[in-house]
Protein backbone atom coordinates (compact mmCIF):
# COMPACT_ATOMS: atom_id res chain seq x y z
CA UNK A 1 0.00 0.00 0.00
CA UNK A 2 1.37 3.41 -0.98
CA UNK A 3 1.51 6.01 1.71
CA UNK A 4 1.15 9.62 0.55
CA UNK A 5 2.67 10.93 3.69
CA UNK A 6 4.43 9.47 6.66
CA UNK A 7 2.00 10.91 9.18
CA UNK A 8 0.66 7.53 10.25
CA UNK A 9 4.02 5.86 10.56
CA UNK A 10 5.92 5.65 13.81
CA UNK A 11 9.69 6.09 14.13
CA UNK A 12 10.20 2.50 13.10
CA UNK A 13 8.15 2.93 9.95
CA UNK A 14 5.20 0.96 11.28
CA UNK A 15 1.70 2.12 10.56
CA UNK A 16 -0.22 3.42 13.52
CA UNK A 17 -3.94 3.29 13.92
CA UNK A 18 -5.37 6.81 13.71
CA UNK A 19 -7.72 6.12 16.62
CA UNK A 20 -4.80 4.99 18.75
CA UNK A 21 -2.92 8.19 18.00
CA UNK A 22 -5.87 10.33 18.99
CA UNK A 23 -6.42 8.31 22.13
CA UNK A 24 -2.84 8.73 23.21
CA UNK A 25 -2.74 12.48 22.75
CA UNK A 26 -2.14 14.15 26.07
CA UNK A 27 -5.37 15.79 27.19
CA UNK A 28 -5.71 17.76 30.36
CA UNK A 29 -8.86 16.85 32.21
CA UNK A 30 -9.48 20.44 33.25
CA UNK A 31 -9.56 21.52 29.63
CA UNK A 32 -12.37 19.10 28.96
CA UNK A 33 -14.47 20.40 31.82
CA UNK A 34 -14.16 24.06 30.94
CA UNK A 35 -17.05 25.01 28.74
CA UNK A 36 -17.98 28.49 27.77
CA UNK A 37 -21.62 29.58 28.21
CA UNK A 38 -22.01 29.33 24.44
CA UNK A 39 -20.73 25.76 24.44
CA UNK A 40 -23.02 24.86 27.32
CA UNK A 41 -26.14 26.01 25.51
CA UNK A 42 -24.97 24.30 22.33
CA UNK A 43 -24.53 21.03 24.21
CA UNK A 44 -27.94 21.43 25.85
CA UNK A 45 -29.62 21.97 22.50
CA UNK A 46 -27.78 19.04 20.95
CA UNK A 47 -28.90 16.74 23.77
CA UNK A 48 -32.49 17.82 23.34
CA UNK A 49 -32.26 17.43 19.58
CA UNK A 50 -30.88 13.90 19.94
CA UNK A 51 -33.64 12.90 22.35
CA UNK A 52 -36.38 14.34 20.15
CA UNK A 53 -34.95 12.77 17.00
CA UNK A 54 -34.95 9.41 18.73
CA UNK A 55 -38.56 9.80 19.79
CA UNK A 56 -39.60 11.00 16.33
CA UNK A 57 -37.94 8.01 14.73
CA UNK A 58 -40.82 5.54 14.86
CA UNK A 59 -43.84 7.85 14.72
CA UNK A 60 -46.46 8.44 12.09
CA UNK A 61 -44.58 10.87 9.87
CA UNK A 62 -47.59 12.47 8.18
CA UNK A 63 -49.47 13.28 11.35
CA UNK A 64 -46.29 14.47 13.05
CA UNK A 65 -45.51 16.71 10.14
CA UNK A 66 -49.05 18.16 10.20
CA UNK A 67 -48.79 18.84 13.90
CA UNK A 68 -45.40 20.52 13.58
CA UNK A 69 -46.67 22.65 10.75
CA UNK A 70 -49.66 23.74 12.79
CA UNK A 71 -47.57 24.42 15.87
CA UNK A 72 -45.09 26.39 13.78
CA UNK A 73 -47.59 28.84 12.42
CA UNK A 74 -50.47 28.89 14.87
CA UNK A 75 -50.58 31.43 17.64
CA UNK A 76 -50.98 28.97 20.45
CA UNK A 77 -52.34 30.49 23.63
CA UNK A 78 -51.80 33.94 22.18
CA UNK A 79 -48.02 33.85 22.53
CA UNK A 80 -44.92 32.11 21.28
CA UNK A 81 -44.38 28.67 22.77
CA UNK A 82 -41.06 29.78 24.16
CA UNK A 83 -42.69 32.72 25.92
CA UNK A 84 -45.25 30.32 27.37
CA UNK A 85 -42.50 27.94 28.50
CA UNK A 86 -40.58 30.75 30.16
CA UNK A 87 -43.64 32.45 31.67
CA UNK A 88 -42.23 35.49 29.98
CA UNK A 89 -45.57 37.21 29.59
CA UNK A 90 -45.41 38.18 33.22
CA UNK A 91 -43.85 41.51 33.90
CA UNK A 92 -40.49 41.28 35.60
CA UNK A 93 -40.54 44.90 36.62
CA UNK A 94 -38.83 44.93 39.98
CA UNK A 95 -40.62 46.39 42.95
CA UNK A 96 -39.76 49.94 43.87
CA UNK A 97 -38.34 50.60 47.31
CA UNK A 98 -41.67 52.00 48.44
CA UNK A 99 -43.47 48.88 47.20
CA UNK A 100 -40.96 46.66 49.03
CA UNK A 101 -41.48 48.55 52.26
CA UNK A 102 -45.22 48.37 51.82
CA UNK A 103 -44.99 44.64 51.19
CA UNK A 104 -42.89 44.07 54.32
CA UNK A 105 -45.26 46.12 56.43
CA UNK A 106 -48.26 44.23 55.11
CA UNK A 107 -46.59 40.91 55.92
CA UNK A 108 -45.80 42.09 59.39
CA UNK A 109 -49.38 43.20 59.96
CA UNK A 110 -50.66 39.92 58.58
CA UNK A 111 -48.50 38.09 61.03
CA UNK A 112 -50.18 39.73 63.97
CA UNK A 113 -53.59 39.05 62.48
CA UNK A 114 -52.65 35.40 62.03
CA UNK A 115 -51.62 35.13 65.63
CA UNK A 116 -54.83 36.70 66.80
CA UNK A 117 -56.96 34.57 64.49
CA UNK A 118 -55.34 31.35 65.55
CA UNK A 119 -56.49 32.20 69.07
CA UNK A 120 -53.86 30.12 70.71
CA UNK A 121 -53.67 29.63 74.42
CA UNK A 122 -49.97 29.89 74.77
CA UNK A 123 -50.04 29.39 78.54
CA UNK A 124 -51.35 25.87 78.12
CA UNK A 125 -48.21 24.76 76.37
CA UNK A 126 -46.08 26.43 78.91
CA UNK A 127 -43.92 29.42 79.37
CA UNK A 128 -41.19 28.23 77.07
CA UNK A 129 -43.45 28.43 74.04
CA UNK A 130 -44.54 31.88 75.04
CA UNK A 131 -40.99 33.02 75.42
CA UNK A 132 -40.03 31.44 72.14
CA UNK A 133 -42.85 33.08 70.23
CA UNK A 134 -42.27 36.34 71.99
CA UNK A 135 -38.59 36.20 71.07
CA UNK A 136 -39.41 35.45 67.48
CA UNK A 137 -41.66 38.45 67.26
CA UNK A 138 -39.06 40.64 68.82
CA UNK A 139 -36.41 39.35 66.48
CA UNK A 140 -38.73 39.84 63.55
CA UNK A 141 -39.61 43.37 64.49
CA UNK A 142 -36.00 44.35 64.89
CA UNK A 143 -35.17 42.71 61.62
CA UNK A 144 -37.96 44.54 59.83
CA UNK A 145 -37.01 47.84 61.35
CA UNK A 146 -33.35 47.28 60.58
CA UNK A 147 -34.31 46.46 57.02
CA UNK A 148 -36.49 49.51 56.65
CA UNK A 149 -33.74 51.70 58.03
CA UNK A 150 -31.23 50.21 55.67
CA UNK A 151 -33.51 50.57 52.67
CA UNK A 152 -34.39 54.06 53.65
CA UNK A 153 -30.76 55.17 54.02
CA UNK A 154 -29.85 53.41 50.82
CA UNK A 155 -32.66 55.10 48.99
CA UNK A 156 -31.71 58.57 50.06
CA UNK A 157 -28.01 58.10 49.50
CA UNK A 158 -27.30 59.43 46.04
CA UNK A 159 -23.84 57.86 45.79
CA UNK A 160 -25.08 54.44 46.69
CA UNK A 161 -28.04 54.87 44.42
CA UNK A 162 -25.77 55.31 41.43
CA UNK A 163 -23.43 52.45 42.42
CA UNK A 164 -26.01 50.22 43.91
CA UNK A 165 -25.92 46.95 42.01
CA UNK A 166 -24.09 44.99 44.71
CA UNK A 167 -26.11 46.60 47.43
CA UNK A 168 -29.31 45.78 45.60
CA UNK A 169 -28.34 42.12 45.43
CA UNK A 170 -27.41 42.14 49.08
CA UNK A 171 -30.65 43.88 49.94
CA UNK A 172 -32.71 41.41 47.97
CA UNK A 173 -30.98 38.50 49.69
CA UNK A 174 -31.77 40.01 53.06
CA UNK A 175 -35.38 40.65 52.11
CA UNK A 176 -35.67 37.06 50.94
CA UNK A 177 -34.21 35.82 54.21
CA UNK A 178 -36.68 37.90 56.08
CA UNK A 179 -39.54 36.50 54.04
CA UNK A 180 -38.34 33.00 54.88
CA UNK A 181 -38.31 33.93 58.51
CA UNK A 182 -41.86 35.21 58.20
CA UNK A 183 -42.94 31.96 56.59
CA UNK A 184 -41.32 29.93 59.36
CA UNK A 185 -42.97 32.01 61.98
CA UNK A 186 -46.35 31.52 60.36
CA UNK A 187 -45.73 27.78 60.40
CA UNK A 188 -44.92 27.95 64.08
CA UNK A 189 -48.11 29.86 64.77
CA UNK A 190 -50.20 27.29 62.95
CA UNK A 191 -48.43 24.49 64.77
CA UNK A 192 -48.87 25.99 68.20
CA UNK A 193 -52.42 26.96 67.33
CA UNK A 194 -53.28 23.32 66.66
CA UNK A 195 -51.69 22.05 69.80
CA UNK A 196 -53.30 24.34 72.29
CA UNK A 197 -56.83 25.11 73.32
CA UNK A 198 -58.54 28.37 72.54
CA UNK A 199 -59.96 29.13 75.93
CA UNK A 200 -56.69 30.12 77.49
CA UNK A 201 -55.69 32.80 75.08
CA UNK A 202 -53.80 35.46 76.90
CA UNK A 203 -54.83 38.57 75.12
CA UNK A 204 -52.48 40.51 77.36
CA UNK A 205 -49.63 38.74 75.67
CA UNK A 206 -50.75 39.93 72.24
CA UNK A 207 -51.33 43.40 73.57
CA UNK A 208 -47.87 43.45 75.07
CA UNK A 209 -46.27 42.37 71.81
CA UNK A 210 -48.03 45.14 69.96
CA UNK A 211 -47.00 47.72 72.54
CA UNK A 212 -43.44 46.56 72.31
CA UNK A 213 -43.55 46.70 68.56
CA UNK A 214 -44.71 50.31 68.65
CA UNK A 215 -42.10 51.13 71.26
CA UNK A 216 -39.27 49.66 69.18
CA UNK A 217 -40.50 51.45 66.09
CA UNK A 218 -40.44 54.74 67.96
CA UNK A 219 -36.94 54.06 69.18
CA UNK A 220 -35.82 53.33 65.68
CA UNK A 221 -37.30 56.52 64.37
CA UNK A 222 -35.23 58.32 66.95
CA UNK A 223 -32.13 56.51 65.73
CA UNK A 224 -31.60 53.78 68.27
CA UNK A 225 -32.49 50.10 68.50
CA UNK A 226 -33.58 48.56 71.76
CA UNK A 227 -32.32 45.02 71.93
CA UNK A 228 -34.54 42.27 73.33
CA UNK A 229 -34.30 42.17 77.07
CA UNK A 230 -32.81 45.63 77.29
CA UNK A 231 -35.00 47.79 79.46
CA UNK A 232 -33.17 51.04 78.90
CA UNK A 233 -35.55 53.16 76.94
CA UNK A 234 -33.47 56.11 75.91
CA UNK A 235 -32.71 57.32 72.43
CA UNK A 236 -29.29 58.57 71.36
CA UNK A 237 -30.10 61.99 72.72
CA UNK A 238 -30.70 60.48 76.13
CA UNK A 239 -34.36 61.46 75.95
CA UNK A 240 -36.76 59.05 77.63
CA UNK A 241 -38.96 57.74 74.87
CA UNK A 242 -41.98 56.69 76.87
CA UNK A 243 -44.00 59.82 77.63
CA UNK A 244 -45.48 58.16 80.72
CA UNK A 245 -42.02 57.99 82.25
CA UNK A 246 -41.54 61.72 82.00
CA UNK B 1 -46.30 39.04 19.24
CA UNK B 2 -43.01 38.93 21.08
CA UNK B 3 -42.17 42.36 22.39
CA UNK B 4 -38.64 43.37 23.30
CA UNK B 5 -39.58 43.10 26.98
CA UNK B 6 -40.81 39.53 26.58
CA UNK B 7 -37.65 38.69 24.67
CA UNK B 8 -35.53 40.02 27.50
CA UNK B 9 -37.61 38.05 30.01
CA UNK B 10 -37.04 34.89 27.99
CA UNK B 11 -33.30 35.48 27.84
CA UNK B 12 -33.19 36.11 31.56
CA UNK B 13 -35.21 32.99 32.29
CA UNK B 14 -32.95 30.87 30.09
CA UNK B 15 -29.81 32.43 31.56
CA UNK B 16 -28.58 33.54 28.14
CA UNK B 17 -28.83 37.27 28.64
CA UNK B 18 -25.06 37.62 28.54
CA UNK B 19 -24.60 35.78 25.27
CA UNK B 20 -24.02 37.81 22.10
CA UNK B 21 -27.38 38.88 20.69
CA UNK B 22 -27.04 36.78 17.58
CA UNK B 23 -26.21 33.66 19.57
CA UNK B 24 -29.03 34.24 22.03
CA UNK B 25 -31.50 34.64 19.17
CA UNK B 26 -30.24 31.41 17.65
CA UNK B 27 -30.70 29.56 20.93
CA UNK B 28 -34.21 30.92 21.27
CA UNK B 29 -35.14 29.85 17.74
CA UNK B 30 -33.81 26.33 18.27
CA UNK B 31 -35.48 26.00 21.64
CA UNK B 32 -38.79 27.15 20.19
CA UNK B 33 -38.42 24.44 17.54
CA UNK B 34 -37.64 21.87 20.23
CA UNK B 35 -40.80 22.85 22.09
CA UNK B 36 -42.80 22.43 18.87
CA UNK B 37 -41.29 19.00 18.30
CA UNK B 38 -41.88 17.84 21.88
CA UNK B 39 -45.41 19.14 21.79
CA UNK B 40 -46.15 17.44 18.48
CA UNK B 41 -44.95 14.16 19.98
CA UNK B 42 -47.09 14.56 23.09
CA UNK B 43 -50.18 15.44 21.07
CA UNK B 44 -49.52 12.52 18.78
CA UNK B 45 -49.39 10.20 21.79
CA UNK B 46 -52.75 11.44 22.96
CA UNK B 47 -54.44 11.41 19.56
CA UNK B 48 -56.09 8.10 18.78
CA UNK B 49 -54.80 6.32 15.69
CA UNK B 50 -58.21 6.40 14.04
CA UNK B 51 -58.20 10.20 14.32
CA UNK B 52 -54.92 10.60 12.44
CA UNK B 53 -56.39 10.58 8.90
CA UNK B 54 -59.00 13.17 9.83
CA UNK B 55 -56.35 15.34 11.47
CA UNK B 56 -54.14 15.18 8.39
CA UNK B 57 -57.07 16.16 6.20
CA UNK B 58 -58.07 19.08 8.43
CA UNK B 59 -54.50 20.31 8.80
CA UNK B 60 -54.12 20.38 5.02
CA UNK B 61 -57.40 22.03 4.15
CA UNK B 62 -58.69 24.02 7.13
CA UNK B 63 -57.54 27.10 8.99
CA UNK B 64 -55.31 27.05 12.08
CA UNK B 65 -58.33 27.77 14.24
CA UNK B 66 -60.17 24.76 12.79
CA UNK B 67 -57.15 22.56 13.49
CA UNK B 68 -57.05 23.80 17.04
CA UNK B 69 -60.77 23.18 17.51
CA UNK B 70 -60.35 19.65 16.24
CA UNK B 71 -57.46 18.97 18.60
CA UNK B 72 -59.34 20.51 21.53
CA UNK B 73 -62.26 18.21 20.82
CA UNK B 74 -59.96 15.21 20.97
CA UNK B 75 -57.59 16.24 23.74
CA UNK B 76 -59.06 17.69 26.89
CA UNK B 77 -57.06 20.51 28.50
CA UNK B 78 -54.99 21.11 25.39
CA UNK B 79 -53.90 24.53 26.63
CA UNK B 80 -52.72 23.01 29.86
CA UNK B 81 -50.78 20.37 27.96
CA UNK B 82 -49.14 23.01 25.76
CA UNK B 83 -48.07 25.04 28.78
CA UNK B 84 -46.80 22.00 30.67
CA UNK B 85 -44.77 20.70 27.74
CA UNK B 86 -43.33 24.13 26.94
CA UNK B 87 -42.27 24.60 30.56
CA UNK B 88 -40.85 21.12 30.71
CA UNK B 89 -38.68 21.63 27.62
CA UNK B 90 -37.40 24.93 28.98
CA UNK B 91 -36.59 23.30 32.32
CA UNK B 92 -34.81 20.44 30.59
CA UNK B 93 -32.76 22.89 28.54
CA UNK B 94 -31.75 24.76 31.68
CA UNK B 95 -30.77 21.52 33.41
CA UNK B 96 -28.69 20.42 30.45
CA UNK B 97 -27.01 23.81 30.19
CA UNK B 98 -25.93 23.89 33.85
Amino acid sequence: MIKESGENLNSEGEEQEPFKIIKELPVQEEELKLESPEEKVEIALEKQDAQLSFREGNRDKNTLSGLKKWLGVATVMGASLLAVGCNAEKSYTPLTTEQKIEKIEKQNDQLFKDLENCGCAIDSVGNNTLIELHGKFYELDLDVIEKLTEISSHYTDEIHRTHSKDRDIDRNVKINNMNLKLAKLKEAIVKYGREISEDRLTSDFLKRIKEEKIKVSKEMQEGSVVQPGNNVEQGPSGRVSNPEDL
Amino acid sequence: MITEEIKQNIKRELGIENLPTEKAEEVMTKLEQNIERALALEILDLLKKEDHPEFIKISETESDEEVKSFLESKIPNLDFLIKAVAESVVKEFKDFAK
